[in-house]
């Protein structure tokens, strides 16, 4: 188990939330195995997947946690959202009932998950554009009150998937890495030791020093 | 009095007298533009008067609204109350006034310009008509020809009428002139000296006011002066405000007290690792700080103080010096590691020291005063179920308050798989033993996992001396240690009890047993508990008579423990021997499973003719026992087969099946003897598939009985004939309780049963969540491997583990989810769950 298979210079947890049916599955099958089911199975409990990606020439490892979207399935709430810096919404925009829903979703964030966590609105399923039945401009304008991120996408036809995905890991990594020019190094970011430690030049950290002190 | 005319000028229409109507004519005028000018200004007046008075009755309201800020201030709302009703009434007072100027002034100046002036305007008119007439009459009259008559007749007859008309309405107008002339100056004047009476009343109204309030405005403004007084003070207190910040940091960097509060930098341990400001300070060793930011921005979700660290006693502290941020340390205890940053060198040395002092007093004050701070004001929902279990309520199991080997009293250390109670000396020799034999734990130091507390509730010294020093009264070539005794006296005692067993008695032989009609069977009875007065406190076992008749079988008694005094069966008097028969236990069966704490004693009894019972002993049976926490009530809640304990021929009675019978009803006294008597930690039982004791209790529904088997090292991966592990079976039981500890334990998550399925296809096919995520995670946690210094992600399965350790035992919440159809989530999966 000891065998580091991949390495990284960031690792992050990254939930998909959203009700049942929407598609989360798929999405993450798309993303970490470009596979899709259309007969696939209730998520039970969690699934857990990961892929690395590139980001500004570092690895980011997104460790992504596939939630169940039916009550009966899901495991107790606050385990999902433990050190996780990033959601996915995932709304179906064939059924409207999951896009109302959304709103309970947010509740259940802001209840229990770290309150900086980057969070992104979803709507799965483009691909059905003659059953749509949310408008991409409300859920647009829903996003931008909320200050959410907001991406449709198709695990289906694959369109938009690895942007959502790559969308939301910059915007962590960006968050987390302007954090550390501002703290630096000293175990800040999850790391292994395996890899040289991110060295933020002293000119910087001082140049940013003397503008905020101005 | 002013100049008139007389009448005669008027009847010969003189210069004068039309000099004197143009004069008065041009003064009616002049009058009347004043007076007019009068009437307007005043109007302008009362209006703006109106003006005035609204917006001063809008002040009073204000002012009425600025009492409502001083509550809280009696005075100052008396005063305010006061003064703003003063205010009110001069206001209405004003009104009053203003009515009056509109009532005298205007009404009555209108009046006279109405009726007098414009009456001697209007007359103007008809004399200037009648008065051209009488010129042309005068005129036709001159023109008239001598030589007519006729026309000299008429004419002069018109003359004559119209000069009478002319004179009439000469005198009449000289009449209306001359009226209004005389009664200008009084109408004026009473109009104004009415006006000034309305001044009078006003003024005179306000100052009856200003009388009656007289006094109480004298005592505000003494009040007042009072106040400023104050007021001064206390700006000469602030005018050394400076003073303090060079007070305030001489006292900070002097300070030695334990005594600290105030802001630090946190790092958060997980997410974003972000920085974020504290208020911290220290109560009853605990390291606390506010949720609230330094801007008091608050999560609406939390409570408004979280405790860091529950108990300083241990932790540690030390500066950081590596990473950028200077002035850092890090507050570490064994599961936990915080780094802080103080604003300053001088606040960084404060804190160290002061949370070193702080750490040093608790140590101190444990050890002096034996008795952990209790915490009365701090947040109790902060601290995590299992601290809110006194240790002291350990000692209160029967044995306990003496130390389980020297009997020296207070003993605050404990060794958690012989559920026994220690002093610190022997403590110390227990921990050489290694921990296959015990693993010590501090009462009061270490944080206790529940199901560590409830084996500990289970056994205690007194059960656990009845087995592990049953025969010191046979055989005892040693010295017993005492509470001042050497340690080598110890050394040696303590090993020939635990190691090589030696006081332990020998289990029945079943040939004894079944050797003779009556036997003396050495049982694992009663120590030092006198039951009947005969055998006394001699330390020496007691000795049952067993009439063995035709005994043929043996059960482990199924522990059944109750905290409310139930009746006894009523046959119990009269009949003992029926008390322990199958029947008994049927009633008994009747009853919930709700179990408290009664300590279980070891005996051997004789229940029915050929049924012997182990682990059943009445005599402790009302024993005091603390009701800390429900033993073992919750991980056996669901739990069904309640049926009658197994019955067993003697030919099968040895350690492995005592113990294997035991763990079947979670019988830890007598799972403790097993062991005693040297159980086989790997053993299997080859007449019941191959299962281990490990089988047994997770079958039996039990945490506490697995702990105690994991504790004692029972092999915790060993597989049945069918290739089920522990893991495996407590999966398929949907108990998440047992599925945690297995898991806590570095049970193998991946062996594949006979038919090929892993813990977690079982744990799919039953669609439980919680042990599926349980399972994955801890999968998930090894995949990522050991995090060496940044265990990051490790904290988050950390923590993640606590979260399901906080579920109450599970199968309730297994079926309350499967029935429960109301929930809005299955509402709306049945409308989204299509596919």
């Amino acid at each position: 188990m000891g065998a580091r298979e991949d390495e990284y210079d960031y690792l992050f947890k990254v939930v998909l939330i959203g009700d049942s049916g929407v598609g989360k599955s798929n999405l993450l099958s798309r993303f970490t195995r470009n596979e899709f089911n259309l007969e696939s199975k209730s998520t039970i409990g969690v699934e857990f997947a990961t892929r690395s990606i590139e980001v500004d020439g570092k690895t980011i490892k997104a460790q992504i946690w596939d939630t169940a979207g039916q009550e009966r399935y899901r495991a107790i709430t606050s385990a999902y959202y433990r050190g996780a810096v990033g959601a996915l919404l995932v709304y179906d925009i064939a059924k409207h009932l999951t896009y109302e829903n959304v709103e309970r979703w947010l509740r259940e964030l802001r209840d229990h998950a770290d309150q900086n966590i980057v969070i992104m609105l979803v709507g799965n399923k483009s691909d059905l554009r003659h059953l749509r039945s949310v408008p991409t401009d409300e859920a647009k304008l829903f996003a931008e009150r909320n200050g959410l991120s907001f991406i449709e996408t198709s695990a289906l036809d694959s369109t938009n998937v690895e942007t959502a995905f790559q969308n939301i890991l910059t915007e962590i990594y960006r968050i987390v890495s302007q954090k550390q020019i501002r703290d630096p190094p000293e175990g800040d970011v999850i790391r292994p030791s395996n890899v040289e430690p991110i060295d933020v030049k002293p000119t910087v950290t001082a140049d940013v020093r003397k503008q905020c002190c101005q | 009095m002013r100049a008139t005319i007389e009448f005669e000028e008027c009847l010969k229409d003189s210069p004068r007298f039309r000099q004197f109507v143009s004069k008065e004519e041009s003064d009616i005028e002049h009058l009347e533009q004043r007076l007019e000018k009068i009437i307007k200004l005043c109007n302008v007046a009362v209006d703006s008067g109106k003006e005035y008075v609204k917006n001063q009755s809008a002040f009073a309201m204000s002012l009425w609204d600025l009492q409502q800020h001083f509550l809280d201030n009696k005075n100052a709302h008396n005063a305010l109350g006061k003064l703003i009703h003063c205010f009110q009434e001069m206001n209405k007072f004003h009104t009053i006034l203003l009515d009056q100027a509109s009532r005298t002034v205007l009404k009555n100046l209108s009046v006279f310009v109405k009726d007098d002036i414009n009456q001697v305007k209007d007359y103007k008119g008809h004399f200037l008509k009648v008065s051209e007439g009488y010129d042309n009459a005068l005129i036709k009259n001159a023109q008239a020809s001598k030589n007519r008559p006729q026309e000299m007749q008429e004419a002069a007859n018109i003359l004559s009428a119209s000069k009478s008309c002319f004179q009439h309405t000469a005198l009449d107008y000289v009449n209306y002139i001359t009226l209004a002339q005389a009664r200008k100056v009084p109408s004026i004047l009473s109009t104004l000296l009415d006006y000034y009476q309305a001044c009078v009343t006003y003024y005179h109204q306000g100052f009856d006011l200003c009388n009656d309030f007289d006094e109480f405005f004298k005592n505000i403004s003494e009040d007042l002066n009072a106040l400023r007084g104050d007021y001064q003070q206390l700006e000469k207190a602030m005018q050394n405000r400076h003073m303090s910040v060079n007070r305030y940091c001489d006292s900070n960097t002097n300070s030695t007290s334990n005594k600290i509060e105030g802001y630090l930098f946190k790092k958060k341990s997980k997410g974003f690792k972000t920085w974020c400001r504290r208020w911290f300070y220290l109560s009853d060793n605990q390291l606390v700080y506010s949720d609230l930011d330094s801007h008091c921005r608050k999560r609406s979700n939390e409570d408004s103080f979280s405790v860091m660290e529950e108990d300083l006693r241990i932790c540690s502290v030390r500066p950081v010096n590596e990473g950028d941020r200077r002035f850092c340390f890090e507050v570490i205890s064994p599961t936990k590691s915080h780094i802080l940053q103080a604003d300053s060198a001088d606040m960084l040395s404060l804190w160290i020291s002061a949370l070193q002092h702080s750490i040093g007093a608790a140590i101190q004050h444990d050890s002096t005063h034996h008795s952990r701070p209790q915490s009365t004001n701090t947040p109790n929902n902060a601290l995590p179920a299992k601290r809110r279990i006194h240790w002291e309520e350990f000692l209160k199991i029967p044995g306990n308050a003496y130390c389980c080997d020297c009997r020296s009293p207070e003993p605050r250390w404990a060794s958690i798989n012989l559920g026994i109670t220690l002093c610190i000396e022997c403590s110390g020799v227990h921990r050489s033993l290694g921990v296959h034999y015990s693993k010590v734990r501090s009462l009061t130091l270490d944080a206790w996992e529940t199901e560590n507390v409830k084996v500990m509730m289970e056994l205690g010294n007194e059960v656990v001396n009845r087995i592990y020093e049953a025969r010191i009264g046979d055989d005892c070539g040693l010295k017993k240690p005492t509470e001042h005794c050497e340690i080598g006296v110890r050394e040696a005692w303590i090993k020939a009890k635990y190691v090589e067993r030696r006081f332990v008695c020998g289990m029945p032989k079943p040939q004894e047993l079944l050797a003779s009609e009556t036997a003396e069977v050495l049982s694992i009875d009663s120590g030092g508990v006198v039951e009947d007065g005969e055998s006394g406190g001699s330390g020496i076992a007691k000795r049952a008579t067993l009439s063995l008749g035709g005994t043929r079988k043996w059960a482990v008694k199924k522990l059944r423990r109750r905290q409310k005094q139930r009746p006894l069966p009523k046959t119990l008097s009269d009949d003992p021997s029926i008390y322990n028969t199958a029947k008994t236990g049927d009633e008994l069966d009747d009853d919930d499973d709700d179990e408290s704490i009664n300590i279980p004693s070891m005996s051997l009894s004789i229940s029915r003719d050929d049924l012997l019972v182990i682990g059943d002993d009445l005599a402790l049976d009302r024993l005091e026992t603390p009701g800390i926490l429900g033993s073992d009530q919750e991980s056996t809640d669901g739990e069904s087969d309640a049926e009658t304990p197994e019955e067993l021929p003697f030919s099968q009675l040895d350690a492995n099946q005592l113990l294997y019978m035991a763990s079947v009803v979670h019988n830890l006294p007598v799972m403790c003897m097993a062991f005693a008597l040297g159980a086989d930690k790997v053993w299997k039982n080859p007449q019941d598939r191959q299962r281990s004791f490990l089988h047994q209790a997770v079958i039996s529904g039990s945490v506490m009985a697995c702990e105690f088997l994991l504790l004692n090292g029972a092999a915790i991966d060993a597989v049945d004939e069918m290739g089920y592990s522990a893991l495996h079976i407590s999966t398929a039981k949907g108990h998440i309780a047992q599925v945690y500890l297995l898991l806590k334990h570095k049970a193998a998550y991946d062996l594949a049963s006979s038919d090929g399925k892993k813990a977690l296809d079982i744990a799919v096919d039953q669609e439980n969540a919680d042990i599926v995520t349980l399972l994955r995670l801890t999968q998930l946690n090894d995949e990522i491997g050991p995090n060496d210094e940044y265990n990051g992600e490790d904290e988050t399965y950390k923590n993640v583990m606590k979260d399901f350790s906080k579920l109450p035992a599970s199968q309730t919440r297994v079926l309350r989810q499967r029935h429960d159809s109301n929930t809005l989530e299955s509402q709306r999966s049945s409308l989204t769950n299509s596919d």
